[in-house]
C-alpha cells in the first residue's frame, strides 16, 4: 500500500506548479479547519465560507510556509484571524450550534445530547462576549487542546504574552458565566484551588 | 500549562470541565472544489492568450512595413510640396530664413560687443596687475605692522583690565 505524500512534498509539488495536488491537503485538513471555524463561533452554514477563504490563503501565500513548523499551527493560525475578520466584519451573535454526536468515548444519550446542545449553544454566547484577542487563546488551549508553545506559534505572540491572556480570558469566562448563564457553571464546582 | 498566578482565575481545571460541550463540536465541509476552481480562475486570468510565433512574426513584419510605408508616405508629401512650391510652404521656408538672419544678426552683434569691452578693459587689468606687483612689498609690511599694533594692542587693553581690576573698590570692604 503506497503511503500518503507529507504535507511538506506536497507542497513543494504545489510550488511546482501542480495545483491540482492542493486537493489532497485540503482533504486532509478540511475537518481541522471547519471544526476550528466552529468553535471560534462561525455559523455552521458559513464554516465553507470560512475554510475556502482560509484554503485560498493558505494557496497565496504557500511559498512563505516554513516547514520547521506544523502546517496545523500555520492552518490553525490563518482559520483563527479568518474567523476573526468574519465576526468583525459581519457583527452577528454566536448562534446556537448543532452537535455532531461525534464522542470519541461512545455516544451520548439522547438527553445528554440535547443538554449538551443546548450548553454549547449558551457557551458560544459566552465566549462571544470575551473579547476576540481572549477568546482566540482560549479556544486554542482549552477547546483545541493545543499546547502553549503552539499556540503563541499559532497567534505569532510571546508565550507569556498567551499566558497571561489565558489567566485573564480564563477569568472573564468566569464572570459571565456566573453573571449571564449561572447554568453553565460546571456541577462539584471544580475549580483549581492550586 | 502552569498554575494560576493571577486572582479571579477559576483555573485550567474549571475551564476544561466548562468548554466540554464545545470540544464536542465538529464540523466537516468539502471546501476543495471551491477553492481549486477559484485558483483555476485566477490563474487562467493573468495567464496570456496562447498565440503562435507564426502570428508574432506576421504581427512584427507588418508592423515594420506599415512603419516605412508611412514614413515614405510622409516624406514624398513634404517632397511633392517643396518642389511644387506650395504656399505654404514658401511662408515656412521664408520665416525660417528671416529668423536665421536675425539670429545670425544679433549673434554677430553680441561677439562684436564682446570683443569691444575685452579689448577696452585688458589694458587696465593689466596695468592694476603691475601696480599690484610693485605694491606687493609694501602691502606685506603694511599687513605685518599691523598685526604687531593689533597684538601690542591686545597685550595693552589685558594690562589696563588687570590693572583697573586690581585697583577697584572691593564689595563689603
Amino acid at each position: 500500500m503506497a503511503s500518503e505524500p507529507a504535507d511538506v512534498e506536497l507542497i513543494r509539488e504545489v510550488l511546482a506548479g501542480r495545483v491540482e495536488r492542493f486537493e489532497i491537503l485540503i482533504r486532509r485538513y478540511q475537518r481541522l479547519v471547519a471544526t476550528a471555524a466552529l468553535r471560534m463561533g462561525i455559523p455552521r452554514e458559513e464554516i465553507e465560507d470560512v475554510s475556502s477563504e482560509v484554503f485560498y490563503k493558505v494557496y497565496r501565500s504557500l511559498a512563505r510556509y516554513r516547514p520547521e513548523h506544523a502546517l496545523s499551527t500555520w492552518l490553525y493560525r490563518i482559520t483563527v484571524n479568518a474567523a476573526l475578520d468574519r465576526k468583525r466584519s459581519t457583527r452577528h451573535e454566536s448562534r446556537m450550534e448543532e452537535l455532531s454526536p461525534t464522542l470519541s468515548d461512545g455516544r451520548p444519550s439522547l438527553d445528554q445530547e440535547a443538554s449538551d446542545k443546548e450548553r454549547a449553544g449558551l457557551l458560544q454566547k459566552a465566549l462571544g462576549r470575551i473579547p476576540a484577542h481572549y477568546r482566540a487563546p482560549l479556544v486554542l488551549a482549552h477547546i483545541e487542546g493545543l499546547p502553549l508553545e503552539e499556540i503563541a506559534r499559532a497567534l505569532d505572540l510571546p508565550e507569556g504574552t498567551i499566558k497571561s491572556r489565558l489567566f485573564r480570558a480564563r477569568a472573564m469566562l468566569k464572570e459571565i458565566i456566573q453573571r449571564h448563564y449561572p447554568a453553565l457553571a460546571p456541577a462539584g464546582g471544580t475549580e483549581d484551588r492550586s | 500549562m502552569t498554575r494560576r498566578s493571577n486572582a479571579g482565575d477559576p483555573g485550567e481545571r474549571w475551564a476544561e470541565e466548562t468548554l466540554r460541550p464545545l470540544r464536542r463540536q465538529t464540523a466537516d465541509c468539502d471546501a476543495a472544489p471551491a477553492v481549486l476552481a477559484r485558483i483555476r480562475a485566477e490563474r487562467d486570468a493573468i495567464r496570456p492568450d496562447p498565440v503562435s510565433p507564426r502570428a508574432y512574426r506576421i504581427a512584427w513584419v507588418s508592423s515594420v512595413a506599415l512603419g516605412v510605408a508611412s514614413f515614405a508616405f510622409l516624406v514624398s508629401s513634404l517632397l511633392v510640396l517643396v518642389i511644387g512650391r506650395d504656399e505654404g510652404v514658401r511662408e515656412i521656408i521664408s520665416l525660417g530664413a528671416a529668423t536665421w538672419h536675425v539670429l545670425a544678426v544679433f549673434g554677430r552683434l553680441i561677439a562684436g560687443a564682446g570683443a569691444r569691452i575685452l579689448s577696452e578693459t585688458l589694458p587696465i587689468l593689466r596695468k592694476a596687475w603691475a601696480l599690484l606687483a610693485i605694491a606687493a612689498p609694501i602691502v606685506r609690511a603694511a599687513g605685518t605692522l599691523a598685526a604687531a599694533g593689533g597684538v601690542m594692542s591686545i597685550l595693552f587693553s589685558s594690562y589696563v583690565f588687570a590693572r583697573a581690576r586690581k585697583n577697584a573698590p572691593r564689595v563689603g570692604a
